[in-house]
């Protein structure tokens, strides 16, 4: 398995946005038209590096059961961050031209092909800004529980006290 | 509510509101003391401000101030400036904690003579034994409500919990049970009950767990004799010529330094902040630091070696559903070298959500490895290792040469490296963890790095001896009598049980001292 540091600037940057960040996902999830293109638009990156983000995103993090609208998802937020950082704005478009340079198209390999290029590049901040915002961006993100088998809150369903928290029923009897 | 004024010098100042500071504070103000409460953090109420949300809460209430780490430890690869998990808020971590609640063993609190010498650390006796601490045990088992004692039954086993414990005793252990948890099982002390709501880290949402937030500091607040100041950050101790401490300095909430008086002031701000407090508070008299002669202030710094297991199954385990720490197997808590380590440890079920579970599961890593675990997580199940670490003078809270924090004050670096002793016992946890998962029929283990320290211990030492610590046996200070220590930091040796009980009970007793040594003038 490949390494990238999670690190704590990463991990309080993801965790101070997420204060807010209920409304920021449903907000980017709204501005993308459910499976198209970058319909309501981007506001910074453009569409030919969000293409490649959206497919470098989905290659650090295969869930072959879930569409490509989590993913759009986690594109929108990181073009929201380059709206407001232009450092951030130019590493990512620098970072995918890099990825399809060489006149072979990233997005034309076969997955082991992009497998092999992310992994040549893990060190890079470029990789690393991804993983962080990501890791935080798609698994914290309430419309993908329901596909891992996550119930989110429960507070306000009264906790699972009633709802199967002790319902397992395949253990062996000791 | 009671409020003191900044001049009066009659007070107990204490530092911090958690697990230490908040029942020292309210066991004072019940004698009868004055008492002063320092918390830098916000005061939260549970009944609004707590949600099911693992990282709004994380960003809510954890301690996020500049940090640094050094050493081999993998923390500071995975987490450079998160070297503990510790939160800000009034109830410190005692918002955020599991609530497994143990009592220390006799031969952990005489490591040294029991293990003997051990090459690299800096092993030492308690100056306590377990007959001084058995009474105040028993009164912190009441205040905390822990489950199995006064006859206050266990929690339930929530389906993580019953994976261990199948597998645990299909194995032949014997000490597996559903823990002594500082959380109701039946309303007490007019809190409600568990409800296995399974966000215990997010803090109780019912109220059910202990917290100094919704007990101490109200009862404290009741007696007349307390006062609460959240969002006051202490940046120095002051003290007077004849080197007793008489006031501290302190930033309000729009960041104006504020200066209270006091007859006694006691430190009860975590591991990492109680030791930086005392170096930062270095004056022409004291140079390397208040209450320093021994040089030990910040080092023999503990976090208890700790790894976890997540194991998937092919049958749904759905670990989330209840208490995080649902469950204890404690038959690897013992002294036994044959094992190729001293000291033990124990293994407690542990359960993370979807957002926590990708962060923390292995760290930095991707791709279809690490995602065929995720798409696998409702048939997870987990534990958490947790054991005696070796002190060392190495392993320390330094004052950092360049990096200031928002009120200009060096910021902590924490170093830590793992002892030879602590690496043989992560294995030997790491493989017992994975027979039991595997016992009843894991398909794949995983094992999972240390988190940020949530157990923070050592950094002023209890001794015998003034010159291998920094407080003697009551908690005060070597140097100074009317400055004392009221954390987990006071631990001479981590011991394998996690620290909150004893950190409960050391302040309980603490009290009885210092109103003791108040009635008799002696400080
Ligand atoms: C996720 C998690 C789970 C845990 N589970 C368990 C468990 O099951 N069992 C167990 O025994 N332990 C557990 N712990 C550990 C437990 O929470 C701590 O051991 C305990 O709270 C430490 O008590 P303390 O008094 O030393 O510090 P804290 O409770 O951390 O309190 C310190 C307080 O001091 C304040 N402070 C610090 N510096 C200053 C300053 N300069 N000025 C003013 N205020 C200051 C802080 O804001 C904080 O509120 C857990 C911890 C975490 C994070
Ligand atoms: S599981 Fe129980 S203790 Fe934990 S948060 Fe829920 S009600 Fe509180």
């Amino acid at each position: 398995m490949s390494k990238s540091g999670f690190n704590r600037r990463q991990f309080l940057e993801t965790s101070g946005r997420t204060v807010v960040g209920g409304v920021a996902t449903t907000s980017v999830a709204a501005m993308i038209a459910p499976g198209g293109a970058w319909a309501a638009g981007l506001t910074t990156l453009d569409e030919p590096t969000a293409d490649v983000l959206l497919r470098v995103c989905r290659v650090m993090f295969p869930h072959d059961k879930l569409g490509d609208d989590p993913y759009r998802t986690c594109v929108g937020g990181l073009d929201m961050k380059a709206a407001k950082d232009d450092a951030l704005a130019k590493q990512m478009k620098d970072g995918a031209a890099a990825l399809d340079n060489g006149g072979r198209k990233f997005l034309k390999k076969d997955e082991a092909a992009q497998v092999k290029a992310l992994t040549a590049i893990e060190d890079t901040p470029f990789f690393k800004t991804i993983h962080g915002h990501v890791i935080v961006a798609l698994y914290n993100n309430p419309k993908v529980w329901g596909h891992f088998g996550y119930e989110g809150p429960s507070f306000p369903l009264g906790g699972y006290l009633e709802r199967g928290f002790d319902d397992i029923d395949w253990l062996p009897e000791v | 509510m009671t409020k003191f004024n900044l001049n009066d010098d009659n007070v107990v100042v204490v530092i911090g509101s958690g697990a230490g500071g908040g029942t020292l504070a309210n066991e004072l103000a019940q004698k009868g003391v004055k008492v002063v409460c320092l918390e830098a953090g916000a005061r939260l109420d549970y009944t609004e401000d707590f949600s099911n949300d693992e990282y709004g809460m994380f960003g809510k209430i954890s301690w996020l101030d500049k940090r640094t780490t050094s050493g081999d430890w993998q923390v500071a690869k995975d987490f450079p400036g998160l070297p503990a998990w510790i939160c800000k808020t009034v109830g410190g971590t005692t918002v955020h904690w599991a609530g497994a609640s143990l009592r220390l063993q006799e031969h952990e609190l005489r490591a040294l003579s029991h293990y003997g010498a051990i090459d690299g650390a800096n092993l030492l006796d308690w100056p306590i034994t377990l007959s001084d601490l058995e009474p105040y045990y028993a009164k912190a088992e009441d205040k905390l409500g822990v489950t199995r004692t006064n006859g206050i039954p266990g929690l339930p086993g929530c389906n993580n919990y019953k994976v261990m414990e199948a597998g645990a005793k299909k194995l032949g252990y014997q000490n597996v049970h559903s823990g002594r948890m500082a959380i109701n099982s039946e309303p007490r002390d007019g809190r409600t009950s568990c409800r296995q709501l399974g966000f215990c880290f997010q803090g109780c949402r019912m109220g059910a767990k202990w917290s100094t937030l919704y007990t101490e500091i109200p009862a404290a607040e009741e007696t007349g004799n307390f006062e609460i100041r959240p969002l006051s950050h202490v940046l120095k101790i002051e003290h007077n010529d004849a080197g007793k401490v008489t006031g501290v300095i302190y930033a309000d909430k729009d960041g104006n330094h504020q200066r209270q008086s006091a007859r006694v002031v006691c430190v009860a701000g975590n591991s990492i902040e109680s030791p930086r407090l005392l170096l930062n508070s270095a004056s022409n008299r004291f140079p390397d630091g208040l209450a320093n002669t021994s040089g030990q202030v910040g080092r023999n710094y503990m976090r208890h070696m700790t790894a976890s297991v997540y194991s998937v199954f092919d049958n749904p385990v759905n670990m989330y559903r209840g208490t995080t720490m649902a469950g204890i197997v404690s038959d690897e808590s013992r002294h036994d070298p044959s094992r190729g380590f001293s000291g033990g440890y124990e293994i407690e079920t542990i359960a993370m959500g979807v957002p926590f579970l990708a962060a923390f599961l292995l760290p930095g890593t991707w791709g279809r490895d690490f995602t065929s675990v995720m798409d696998a997580y409702d048939h997870i199940a987990g534990m958490w290792i947790v054991g005696e670490d070796m002190p060392q003078e190495s392993n320390a809270v330094t004052l950092h040469a360049a990096e200031k924090d928002q009120y200009g004050q060096p910021v902590p670096n924490v170093h830590y490296d793992d002892h030879q002793n602590d690496l043989a016992m992560r294995r030997h946890g790491l493989d017992a963890g994975a027979r039991i998962h595997e016992a009843v029929g894991a398909n794949k283990v995983i094992e999972t790095p240390p988190y940020p320290s949530t157990h923070n211990l050592g950094t002023n030492r209890m001794s015998a001896n003034a010159m291998d610590g920094v407080v003697n046996k009551w908690g005060q200070t070597h140097d100074i009598n009317n400055l004392f220590v009221s954390d987990g930091s006071q631990f001479t040796t981590s011991a394998s049980e996690n620290p909150t009980l004893t950190i409960v009970t050391l302040a309980i007793r603490q009290a009885d001292y210092i109103a003791e040594q108040l009635g008799k003038g002696n400080i």
